[in-house]
Parts: structure tokens; C-alpha cells; sequence
């Protein structure tokens, strides 16, 4: 009965809020559930009703034994074959691991005959989970256990942390402190994210959602903690939205505001990523490089935001067609936003011994020569990003990331 | 409108800017101080250079200079190149702007940078009118008495300095540049017009004073602008090479005669010069003589004796002429005389300030100017 009131407070739909609101109601439900050992302590229920039924059985045959030996050995047939029919089907799990009639014990038996990794990390996982209760007096389970981590590395050294928080110091992949070394950034609050974005991505070929990810994705800073992302499969998505039959790719007039969106989200995602400087992204790095033909084009004259975004793309992924910067006129929300991401891109690029690249140069270039200035917040980009060419820290913290959650 | 906490934000952001800008200008410092730079720093600290120019702003344009004085004192290790790429961003950072320009401390690094500029200007076909520009506003709408001071003691007749103002007068450089010039002009008048011999050739002076006459038509005249107009043709006026060459319509501007202060250095000159009243007689332009005239009888009591006599004899000759031009000098100093009276309406009867004193001082010349031109024109 408990069970079923688990489940059904589980399957309760927000109802209310956007569907990123929505998707990470799911997410944080979800990964309570495997915080928590949810399964684990479902499957439990039936095995205590199963041990009761087992001594319930016991009980009567034992009492029927006293009084009529006939009657009991009726008893005792049934719950014979109960068991042994309890048995058989717990062997045939444990042997194999797609017959359907898993149980507790099949996994139990199965750990302790070395037949599956995947169930003896289970176990295993288990055990620790217990193990830290008792002697770190951690009350919760595994949520913090590694903490989050900003760009690049990470020190846990730094920082101190209590409850369900800890701040960390931030430590890049060159000893250098990252962009957005902000501790007061929900880091965590970040890795949820980036699962639902996952998660929503493999579930739904929708196009009002796929356009709500591509949204989300800039909101998001893809930081070290976090191990899985879409960056083959956006690059998928900006893709779709040009007509390849040309020599040259040129967006499909009516994608052009996914083409937007998908592109921002890409070149986010990708430019945070190589901060991280993660081995399992180079695989993805290389492969999408292979594939890259030029997407910038002065073709999109009179959106810049496109433009640029296009244009930038071809320089992370190693084939730039030039850009007419001085032609350029952003809306203040994209300003702002390339502003961040390349700062990030330069810190990248500037970490790891090379010259600032030429389109951070020219961006910055332009942002300041504008009439009248830019907002503060771009100008103070452009300031840490130049300020980075002489090693200057950037120490810029990211009101609007931590403010979007 | 912003909401507080834009407002707030922003405030945080230009906090952070300017801790930045601080931190960015002290590492450049270091780096163009640093006696063995590495090429690579070099480069870096050139690259920031250029990013930062376009900013505008107070912080920016003290920084830059500051750092300008610090490359033009640069270790020779820093190649002249870099040293010469890094002072012109340095000056595009400083004096681009129009809110503010940061005091010139020291006009010789300015002069020695200026001179480099026109030197490279005649060599090479790049274009050089931007640092020429920066140096020209720093010493036009920057200088301090003391670099005044400093400015009068350089020499501005060397051949490429001379031949670089020159240039930037003509009618093809931007309006900016050779507003700039205009105005820097008087600081150097009398290194340039107060000499024994002709800076330079005669055709050379008259295509300047066109080019000059041109610049002033194409600016508005404020105080400041008539005033440094005016420093430039009495400068001219005195000198006996560059008068031929004032274009006629020029004499006009005398009419601002008023914006100039008691104390200036070329007019002082015209003034106390006897000559000067016979020379522009023979120059032929009645306006210029009429307006000189006018000058003079204002002037009357302050005058000294040889000159006074002259300014007599000159109008007794006018009476017999154009006597309407006498009439018109009376008009002046009648129209002065009252101004002056009604200034010194707002003081005491007694008052001992300094004003109300140079006033009735003032009024007594005027006075005896009147008296002395009607005793004139009676004949």
C-alpha cells in the first residue's frame, strides 16, 4: 500500500510552468528515486510479504502436523511447491539475466556467483551508501557526494560547504581560475539541467520542444561535473535547418529562428565544453569537425545575431569564412550573451598558450567602438577578456546564471 | 527607465570595470618597464593596447597618458617600432575623446611623438593624420601655464615640423585635425612669426594663411576660438614676411578684438609697434584701417606716445578723407563708454575692487579718447 502511495505521488504531473519547469520537476523526482534506492526498496516490499506468506505457511503446517497428519501433508504440498517454484524461478533469473522473473534474490545470487558487473555494482553501491551513513553521520545519501565542480578541474581543498551545498574553488585545466568562478553558482542546480536537456532530447521529436532545449541550453553552464551532452546531436539539429542540395549551406528561410536558436545552443555548448577540456568531448570535437563545412554567410544581412552566431561556429570548428563585423547590429540579450561566451572562448584559447582568436578580437573591438557604449555587462566582458591577454583574472561572476535559476 | 536593480547592477559592473582598467594599465606598465621584454609580451601587451583604445572615458584617457609617458621613457630594449606603435595607441586613448582630455604634463614627449609623425608622414604614404590629431588636441586643449610656458621655449622652425603644420592646415585632412592645428598654432606664434628671417618660402606663407583663412571659416567662433584666431593675425599682422599674405576678407576678424586678453605677446606688439599704423595704411584695405583705427582709439590712453602721435596724424589725414570713418570710431567709443558705465552701475560709488577700479580706469581712457577724436574731427 505504501508502494502505491509512492508511486502515485511519483506519477503526479506538474501541470503548472513551462516545460523546462516541468521537465526539471521530472528530472529532480527522478534522480531522487535513484538517490534514494528507490527500486531497491520496492522490490523489498513484495520480498517481506513473500517472507511473511513463507512463515504464515510454515506456521500452519506445523500446526496442522499436531492435529491430522493428512491434512497437513496437503499443507505442507502446497507450500512445498510454493517454494520450490519460488526456487526454480530464482535460479532461472540468476542464469540468465533476460528472463523475465527477476527478484531480489536472483540479483542476490547473482552477486554472489560473479555473474554480472552491472548487478554487483548495485550491491556494492549499496553497501558504500550504508557504510557512509554509519561512519561519516551523512545524512544525505549521495547528493553531494563529489560536489560540483566549475570549468576544468577541480580542487575540493578550497572550500567548505554544509548542508546541501559546497562551494569548491574553481580550478581550470591551466591552474587558472575558471571565467565564471562563481561560487555562489548552483552548480548542481546545473548538472540537473543538462540531464533533463539530455533526457528531453532523447524522448521528444516535438518541435515546440525542441525548441524550448535549444532555449534552455544557453541558461545552462556545462561545467566539468557534467558528463553527457548533446553536442553531436545539436549539431544534428543546426544542420536540419540548412539546404544542403547547394554548394554552399544556406538556411532554409523558415528555420531561420530554430536555426538561431539551435546555433546559440550549439556554439554555447560546445565553447564551455572545450573550456572543460574533457577527453570524452574531443571524440565529438573531432568528429563534428571532420564533418563542418562553412555555415557563416553575409547572406543573413539584417539579422546579426544570426550571422555572427554562424560565424563564430565555422571559427570553433576550424573553417571561418570572414565576417563583416563592422556591419553588425545586435539585439542587447545577444550582445550580452556573445559577450559571456566569448570571454569564455578566449580564456579557452589565451590558457592554452595561443593567441586571442581573431573574431574575439574583432567582437570586442566592435562592442567598444559602438555609439553610445554597450550595457556595463558587456563592456565589463570585454574588459576581462582583454585583461586575460595579460593574464589578469577575470573575476567575473555570472549574476544572470546564477539569477536564471 | 532603469529599475533599482539595473541600476545596482550596473553600478556593480562599472565597479568591476574600473578595477579591471586599473589592473590592465599597472600590467602594462610593468610590462613596457620591464627592461628585457619577451617579443611575445610585447606583442600581448600591443594587442591590449589596440582592444582598449576605442573605450572612452576620464579613467581611460589618465591611464593612457600616464602610460604614454612611461613608453616615450621606455627601455631601449623595446624596439623603436613597437615603442612608437605603443605610444600612438597610448594617444588614442588619451585625447580620442571630446569630454575629457587628461593635462599634458610634459609637452616634449608630446612634441618629440608629433615630430616623429610628421617626419613618418612625409616617408611613408600610411596615413598619419589620427596620432598627429591626438598630439595636436593634447597640446591645443590640454596645456597647463606651465607647459605653455614649456611650449615657448621649443623651437618650432625646424624644416620638418614646420613643413608637417603645413600640412595639416590643407583643405583634404579632416575638420578635427585642423581644428586642432588652429588652435595650437598660438602656442608657438612667436617661435614662428616673430623671426628675423621667413620660416619659409613666400608662396609657402601664402598657401598657410590660405589654408588657414579656410580653417577658420569652417569652425564656429566661440571665446576660445576667436581668441587663438586673433593671438595667430596679430602674430601675422606684426610680422612683416607673413603680412602680404593675410587674405583680404581676414581683416575682418579684428572685429573680435575684444577676446583678446591685455597681456598677449603678439598684440602687445602690434600695438606698441609706431610703424604698424603706416604699414597697414599701405596694404590698402580700408576695413583693415577703419578696424585698426577703432582699435587704437580704444585704446587711446594706454598707448604709448610715439604710437599716439602716429594714431593722430593718421586720423587727421583720414578726417580730410572719409569722415565717416571717424564718425564710426566715435560710435565705438561711445557704445564702450556705456557698456563700461553700466558695468560699473553694480559697484559702490567707493568701492575699492579690483574690477570696479580697472572699469573707471577704463572709463577715463575712453573719456579722453572721445575728447581728443571730436577735438580731431572739429578739426
Amino acid at each position: 500500500m505504501v508502494g502505491k502511495q509512492w508511486l502515485n505521488r511519483y506519477a503526479q504531473v506538474e501541470m503548472h510552468g513551462s516545460v523546462i519547469d516541468r521537465c526539471r520537476h521530472r528530472q529532480r523526482k527522478m534522480n531522487g528515486m535513484i538517490t534514494w534506492h528507490f527500486d531497491l526498496v520496492m522490490e523489498c516490499l513484495p520480498l517481506m510479504l513473500q517472507a511473511a506468506l513463507l512463515l504464515l505457511s510454515y506456521a500452519l503446517s506445523n500446526y496442522l502436523y499436531t492435529l491430522s497428519r493428512i491434512v497437513a501433508s496437503v499443507t505442507i504440498g502446497f507450500a512445498a511447491f510454493g517454494l520450490l517454484f519460488y526456487l526454480l524461478i530464482a535460479s532461472a533469473a540468476t542464469l540468465s539475466y533476460n528472463c523475465p522473473f527477476q527478484t531480489p534474490l536472483s540479483l542476490v545470487l547473482r552477486f554472489l556467483i560473479r555473474f554480472d558487473n552491472e548487478h554487483k555494482k548495485y550491491l556494492k553501491r549499496s553497501r558504500k551508501w550504508f557504510g557512509h551513513i554509519f561512519s561519516k553521520k551523512q545524512w544525505w545519501p549521495r547528493a553531494n557526494f563529489g560536489g560540483c565542480y566549475g570549468l576544468g578541474g577541480f580542487s575540493a581543498s578550497g572550500g567548505g560547504g554544509s548542508g546541501d551545498h559546497i562551494e569548491l574553488t574553481m580550478v581550470g585545466p591551466f591552474n587558472k581560475p575558471s571565467p565564471l568562478s562563481d561560487e555562489a553558482a548552483d552548480w548542481d542546480g546545473y548538472a540537473l539541467d543538462s540531464k533533463c536537456i539530455v533526457w528531453m532530447f532523447e524522448k521528444s521529436m516535438d518541435a515546440d520542444v525542441i525548441m524550448a532545449i535549444m532555449r534552455f541550453i544557453p541558461e545552462v553552464v556545462w561545467h566539468t561535473d557534467i558528463q553527457t551532452t548533446p553536442l553531436e546531436k545539436l549539431y544534428d539539429t543546426v544542420l536540419e535547418c540548412f539546404d544542403c542540395s547547394t554548394e554552399r549551406l544556406l538556411v532554409i528561410p523558415k528555420l531561420r529562428n530554430k536555426a538561431y536558436l539551435s546555433a546559440k545552443a550549439l556554439l554555447h555548448l560546445a565553447i564551455q565544453r572545450k573550456c572543460v577540456g574533457n577527453k570524452s568531448d574531443e571524440g565529438v570535437f573531432q568528429s563534428i569537425s571532420k564533418r563542418h563545412s562553412i555555415m557563416g554567410s553575409d547572406d543573413y544581412k539584417g539579422d546579426s545575431d544570426l550571422e555572427s552566431t554562424l560565424g563564430i561556429i565555422d571559427c570553433v570548428f576550424g573553417s571561418s569564412a570572414p565576417m563583416s563585423w563592422q556591419n553588425f547590429s545586435f539585439t542587447p540579450p545577444h550582445h550580452a550573451w556573445m559577450a559571456r561566451i566569448l570571454l569564455y572562448r578566449a580564456w579557452d584559447i589565451l590558457g592554452k598558450g595561443q593567441r586571442l582568436p581573431n573574431d574575439v578580437k574583432k567582437f570586442v573591438l566592435h562592442s567598444l567602438r559602438f555609439e553610445p557604449l554597450p550595457p556595463a555587462q558587456i563592456v565589463a566582458d570585454c574588459i576581462s577578456t582583454i585583461g586575460l591577454i595579460l593574464g589578469i583574472e577575470p573575476h567575473t561572476v555570472d549574476p544572470s546564471a546564477a539569477n536564471k535559476r | 527607465m532603469c529599475s533599482p536593480r539595473h541600476k545596482a547592477k550596473s553600478a556593480c559592473y562599472s565597479k568591476k570595470l574600473s578595477l579591471q582598467v586599473s589592473n590592465i594599465y599597472k600590467k602594462l606598465a610593468i610590462r613596457f618597464r620591464n627592461p628585457t621584454p619577451s617579443p611575445g609580451e610585447v606583442e600581448g601587451a600591443l594587442e591590449v593596447m589596440e582592444l582598449i583604445a576605442p573605450l572612452s572615458g576620464e579613467e581611460i584617457a589618465q591611464e593612457s597618458y600616464r602610460l604614454f609617458r612611461i613608453l616615450m621613457q621606455a627601455p631601449a630594449s623595446l624596439s623603436s617600432q613597437k615603442k612608437w606603435e605603443a605610444s600612438r595607441l597610448a594617444m588614442r586613448g588619451a585625447y580620442k575623446g571630446v569630454e575629457f582630455f587628461p593635462w599634458v604634463e610634459d609637452p616634449r614627449d608630446i612634441l618629440t611623438f608629433l615630430d616623429h609623425h610628421f617626419e613618418l608622414n612625409t616617408r611613408d604614404d600610411k596615413n598619419q593624420d589620427e596620432p598627429i590629431q591626438d598630439a595636436l588636441c593634447a597640446l591645443a586643449y590640454a596645456s597647463s601655464p606651465v607647459t605653455i610656458e614649456t611650449l615657448s621655449r621649443f623651437n618650432p622652425t625646424e624644416s620638418s615640423f614646420v613643413h608637417g603644420i603645413c600640412r595639416v592646415f590643407q583643405d583634404d585632412k579632416p575638420l578635427q585635425l585642423r581644428t586642432a592645428a588652429l588652435l595650437f598654432l598660438p602656442l608657438i606664434g612667436e617661435g614662428w612669426f616673430n623671426t628675423p628671417h621667413p620660416i619659409m618660402e613666400p608662396d609657402e606663407m601664402k598657401r598657410l594663411c590660405v589654408d588657414w583663412a579656410s580653417v577658420v571659416d569652417s569652425v564656429e567662433h566661440p571665446r576660445g576660438v576667436r581668441k587663438a584666431i586673433l593671438e595667430v593675425l596679430f602674430w601675422m599682422i606684426d610680422s612683416p614676411h607673413w603680412r602680404p599674405h593675410i587674405v583680404t576678407e581676414k581683416w575682418r576678424l579684428l572685429e573680435y578684438y575684444t577676446s583678446v586678453p591685455d597681456d598677449s605677446q603678439s598684440f602687445k606688439r602690434c600695438i606698441n609697434n609706431p610703424e604698424l599704423i603706416e604699414m597697414i595704411k599701405s596694404v590698402g584695405n580700408p576695413v583693415a584701417m577703419g578696424l585698426w583705427l577703432e582699435i587704437l582709439w580704444l585704446r587711446y590712453g594706454k598707448l604709448p606716445p610715439p604710437v599716439r602721435e602716429k594714431l593722430e596724424t593718421i586720423t587727421r589725414e583720414v578726417a580730410r578723407g572719409r569722415r565717416t570713418d571717424l564718425n564710426r570710431c566715435l560710435k565705438v567709443l561711445d557704445s564702450e563708454l556705456e557698456k563700461a558705465e553700466k558695468s560699473l552701475i553694480q559697484y559702490h560709488t567707493w568701492s575699492q575692487d579690483p574690477t570696479a577700479v580697472a572699469l573707471r580706469s577704463e572709463i577715463d581712457n575712453l573719456q579722453r579718447a572721445k575728447n581728443s577724436l571730436s577735438a580731431l574731427k572739429r578739426g
